[in-house]
């Protein structure tokens, strides 16, 4: 829209011929979703309302829609309304109501009244008798009396009886029955579109802001349809997968609230709760945020009390044991993800006393014993102990000890005002780092060892406080609950190996093209052949990796062609959004780095990637998420089975061994050359499987992959959003 | 004749002075320098051959050029990053050759064994491969009837619904509409696939009495999916019209909507039809919403032709169908890969088109500015 003007420059208020029109409007509005509602089977055409048939009742509408639709017209034309109507209503609605009489009259003629092949024949002059008269008259005679004529007409049809639900018609060349159950509603559709569009374009006295009026309200009513047939969907498949997804989950109230507690410490850090002060479309967003965050606290709250009352809370088959347990893994999970928010935001502070040095290097010497142990542990995969005595979390115990004394020093003393800390004591950042790093090593000594470890009633940390079926189990067993297990890993897998074998090609290949090549016939070819990469079907990559890839690697289906082949899907969706990213570095910052003495390598290096790479990783995610959920290309090169029992175990296989043939050095991995499971491969197995009792998996399924890769792209476009305000700033 | 002359010594002039730059830059470099960039090169193409033929040498290879380039990146490191960005840009025009050319050669045989038979629409037109009757007509067939009814639910509603984005909504509507549309384009199509297997192929056959899979059904769901991507593009080419030109047109006391009409839309009609093209592009391609929903019934639909409620074969879902029913070098199996490429020549060159038709817009934009 030009920007030129914004508002009116003179508003007269509303006359009665405006209400009169806007009334047109909704009720056609209403007749369109009343019909949609009886295709979709929430309201029945067939049924009775009081002896009366549903029918007759949408008749009454559409004939009062029709009649309201002609007095608009009329009034204008020779009422005292003041309008503003052209000579014509204009070519293209001649033509639209040309070839809607001459369908309705062919269709009369030829199927009603019997007349066959001629009936067409008559049908002709009716249609172009029609679309003169739209033509010829004044705009508001034009533009309405043809759309009443045909309102009235689909009234009378249906109130006299001609269509009634019952009533079918059987064309032979389509050798299908269409009946009157959906003849109607799309009739009624068609009626309501053309008196709406009739009664938008009264309203405003027709002419060019009538026709202006008439054309957005079908563009709106356009994007309207599609954004809720989006949401319908969403709804559709959350509202079948959910208690699927959530059957027979138990967890315990301690990880609950761990994990609930990094859900809102993330979004107090990230997000906006302050609605107030946002303006724009910001405001809608921080809503959204305190809304989750007040939801956040509430949960918190419930299950503070289920702790408090020692008694499980269950519902919908979830169950919330009334442990203050916290599970090692998701500890580990919170641990890491909190460690690392917290080392993005702070620096190293510098110390100016003797014995504040002193501290420093006695908790520097504590965190790094502890990074040892840990690392020890997970290479030995077993405790490290020395007699009787664990090392990893005593050494936890002590450090974290140590630090959250000084940390509860330092609090006190901020919320009091009369003590004041000696200046040795550690400032707050690096006390939070030394208590979360012992935290993370004592959840992993847990989930290695497999010991529960405890100290004191309140937190106490154990594996195996969170029991997700459907998630966690395989797809086939004996008793079991069906789960997505191994078809998450496969998809997992795909995309890890995806994902490192196209983001370096195509961040390097965008770097030549920018910084490097001059435009050249080479340059030209690459961007045909990315953009031809870019559109070529998903299939046809699968046929590729058949005939390419799949007998160099073992000659059947396997993970690792898989994950080639969606490496090159990813290709080209990396390298457009990364060329794009490094384009619109500005070249003020290479000229900087020039002017510097710095080469032109180094300046790529420190200078352009690092600025561009906001950009390369949102179109790595959006990239992520298309490749997550493609099926076409494994239906030919991963093909496992249709409900493994067991997930890839691609980690433990490694092998390397050496030879004196070639290659020497023999790196093997059985588990990535074999047939596997993914997320919409298991979806598609279901479907080839006949759905049958499948159904609710199916479902589950379903809702699970569209998580998956919805989120994907809702924070690619968050952070695409984010990144180029922050560019325009 | 003459032109072609000249044009034959302008090209051959480029690459006598492109081959000299060569030669000058590889003489400017000292020698470990050269020795390391052609040894990079070198083993890169020796590891690539040996892929090609399958040989044992192919990792020692590899092996042998990372550790070249690791040298190469601890002694060298500009040149060895000029060297190995090069390769990699090399390698994305090699994917697309690489997949013509597989493509191609597994598809020989059969067009050797059914020859023009294979898309000849006046003949048998029937697929049978106990009979050795070849036709991939009634797929093309099939793909053509899905992608006309998709591009009518795509187009219009498309342009319609980028219209809306970058001339009708205000402000705060195009920025949940704009995010919601590309929420759309990610749904996997295998999603759309289980509704309409669960859903709507059920709803359409209880209600007009037919088998399941109508291809008017598919077409609409394929319609759909293309969506996104039409509004995209077309919304793309419409926020490309200068500001300026709307505004000399509003200034003229004329509406929003002629605007539009005259101004933008005449503007942006290349961008416009570029994504068309690829929307007609994306619904040809579309393979597993289609493969799940259709019946796989190889024959034209009948009574006539045009029969939309009828099923048959898309050239995607053959693909999709067939395989794991087939082995290797049967001419079966080859028949897919031809399908394969009908594809690889109507989607990619559709792609690239609408590629070239938008840079030919966004340039003419530029220098009429």
């Amino acid at each position: 829209m030009s920007e030129a003007y914004q508002s009116k420059l003179v508003y007269d208020g509303g006359t009665s011929f405006e209400r009169f029109a806007m009334a047109v409007v909704a009720g056609a509005f209403i007749a369109f979703i009343f019909a949609a509602g009886t295709l979709f089977g929430w309201v029945s055409v067939s049924g009775h309302l009081g002896n009366v048939p549903v029918a007759n009742y949408i008749a009454g509408g559409i004939l009062a829609l029709g009649t309201g639709t002609g007095i608009l017209g009329l009034l204008s034309r020779w009422g005292a309304v003041r309008t503003t109507p052209d000579r014509s209503a204009g070519l293209g609605v001649g033509v639209v109501q040309t070839v809607l009489w001459l369908v309705t009259a062919g269709l009369i003629a030829s199927h009603t009244l019997g007349l066959g092949g001629i009936g067409w024949l008559i049908a002709l002059p009716v249609g172009g008798f029609s679309g003169y008269l739209t033509i010829a008259t004044r705009e508001d005679v034009g533009a309405t009396l043809p759309a009443t004529a045909f309102v009235c007409l689909v009234g009378a049809v249906i109130l006299g009886g001609l269509i009634t639900p019952a009533w079918t018609w059987e064309p032979e060349a389509f050798d299908a029955s269409i009946p009157g159950t959906i003849v109607i509603p799309l009739l009624t559709m068609l009626s309501g579109l053309l008196a709406g569009w009739a009664g938008a374009s009264a309203y405003e006295g027709f002419g060019t802001r009538g026709r202006q009026n008439g054309a957005f309200l079908l563009i709106s009513l356009v994007v309207f349809l599609v954004l809720s047939v989006l949401v319908f969907l969403l709804v559709f498949v959350f509202e079948r997968g959910i208690f699927v997804i959530l059957e027979n989950i138990t967890i315990g109230a301690g990880t609950a609230l761990l994990l609930l507690g990094m859900g809102f410490f993330l979004l107090a850090r990230y997000g906006d709760l302050r609605p107030a002060t946002a303006d724009g479309s910001d405001t809608i967003v921080s809503f959204v945020h305190l809304a989750v965050a007040i939801l956040l606290a509430l949960v918190g709250i419930t299950l503070l009390y289920t702790i408090g009352v020692d008694q499980s809370l269950s519902g919908y088959a979830v169950t919330i044991e009334p442990t203050t347990d916290i599970g090692a893994v998701p500890g580990l999970l919170v641990g890491i993800v909190l460690l690392g928010i917290h080392r993005k935001s702070n620096g190293n502070p510098t110390h100016d006393s003797q014995i504040g040095r002193r501290v420093d290097e006695s908790l520097r010497i504590g965190t790094g014993l502890l990074v040892g142990a840990a690392f020890l542990e997970v290479v030995m995969g077993a405790e490290l102990t020395a007699g009787r005595v664990a090392i990893l979390p005593t050494l936890a115990i002590v450090v974290g000890i140590l630090a959250a004394g000084f940390l509860l020093a330092n609090r006190t003393a901020a919320l009091s005002e009369t003590i004041d800390l000696p200046t040795w004591v550690p400032p707050l950042s690096r006390t939070v780092g030394v208590v979360l790093l012992a935290f993370i090593g004592v959840c992993l000594h847990v989930a290695i060892t497999g010991y529960p470890f405890s100290l004191g009633p309140v937190g106490s940390i154990t594996s195996g406080t969170l029991d997700w079926p459907f998630v966690m189990n395989p797809s086939q067993g004996l008793g079991i609950q069906m789960g997505v297990m191994p078809a998450m890993l496969g998809t997992i897998w795909i995309v890890l190996g995806a994902v490192t074998f196209a983001v370096p090609l195509a961040v390097g290949a965008a770097v030549y093209l920018t910084e490097y090549a001059e435009d050249s016939m080479f340059t030209r070819a690459v961007d045909v052949a990315t953009n031809g990469l870019w559109s070529t079907p998903s299939i046809v990559f699968g046929l590729f990796g058949l005939a390419f890839l799949v007998p160099r690697f073992g000659g059947s289906p396997s993970i690792f062609a898989a994950q080639l082949v969606l490496g090159f899907m990813l290709l080209p969706l990396v390298l457009i959004t990364s060329r794009e990213a490094m384009k619109s570095v500005p070249d003020e910052y290479r000229d900087a780095s020039a002017a510097l003495g710095v080469s032109q390598w180094d300046t790529i290096r420190s200078v352009v990637i690092p600025a561009a790479m906001p950009g390369v990783i949102t179109g790595v995610i959006l990239g992520v998420g298309r490749i997550a959920g493609e099926t076409a290309p494994l239906l030919l090169v991963l093909n496992g089975p249709n409900f493994p029992n067991a997930a890839p175990g691609v980690i433990s296989s490694f092998a390397v061994d050496f030879r004196l043939q070639p290659p020497f050095v023999h790196v093997t991995n059985p588990a990535l050359l074999e047939r596997a499971s993914a997320l919409p491969y298991q979806l598609y197995a279901i479907i080839t499987a006949g759905v049958g009792a499948d159904a609710p998996f199916g479902w589950g399924t379903t809702l699970v992959l569209l998580g998956v890769v919805l989120t994907f792209f809702a924070i690619g476009i968050a952070s695409r959003r984010h990144f180029r305000r922050k560019l325009h700033q | 004749m003459v032109k072609i002359h000249s044009r034959i010594f302008d090209v051959v002039s480029l690459f006598r002075r492109r081959t000299a730059g060569i030669f000058r830059t590889a003489a400017e470099l000292d020698l470990p320098s050269l020795v390391l960039a052609t040894a990079q090169i070198l083993l890169i193409s020796g590891t690539f051959a040996g892929f090609l033929l399958q040989s044992t040498w192919t990792v020692t290879l590899l092996y042998a050029f990372l550790v070249v380039t690791g040298i190469g990146w601890i002694s060298r490191q500009a040149l060895t990053a000029k060297v190995v960005t090069f390769l990699m840009t090399a390698a994305t025009l090699l994917t697309l050759g690489l997949i013509a050319v597989f493509l191609i050669l597994e598809a020989i045989p059969v067009f050797r064994e059914a020859g023009l038979e294979l898309v000849w629409p006046f003949g048998s037109n029937a697929w049978s491969v106990s009979q050795g009757q070849f036709s991939l007509v009634p797929m093309i067939w099939g793909t053509a009837i899905t992608t006309a009814v998709a591009i009518l639910v795509a187009g219009p509603f498309g342009i319609a619904g980028a219209l809306f984005i970058s001339e009708i909504a205000p402000g705060w509507l195009r920025e949940i509409v704009k995010p919601a549309v590309e929420l759309l384009a990610g749904i996997p199509s295998i999603v759309y696939g289980f509704i309409g297997f669960t859903i709507i192929n059920p709803y359409i056959g209880d209600l007009l009495e037919i088998n399941p899979g109508a291809l008017f059904a598919i077409g609409l769901v394929i319609g759909f999916m293309a969506l996104p991507t039409v509004v995209s593009v077309a919304e793309d080419a419409l926020s490309a019209v200068p500001e300026s030109m709307k505004d000399g047109s509003v200034a003229m006391g004329v509406t929003d909507w002629q605007t539009m009409k005259s101004v933008s839309i005449p503007t942006a009609f290349s961008g416009i039809s570029a994504a068309v093209l690829l929307g007609v592009g994306r619904a040809i391609g579309e393979t597993m919403a289609a493969t799940v929903m259709i019946s796989h019934s190889r024959r034209l639909p009948a009574p006539e032709l045009y029969n939309v409620f009828d099923s048959t074969e898309t050239l995607t879902t053959f693909i999709a169908s067939s395989y794991g029913h087939v082995t290797p070098g049967q001419l079966f199996w080859s028949a897919l890969f031809a399908a394969g490429v009908f594809l690889l020549v109507i989607v990619t060159g559709l792609g690239i088109v609408s590629q070239l038709i938008e840079q030919r817009m966004h340039r003419k934009l530029r220098e009429g500015q």
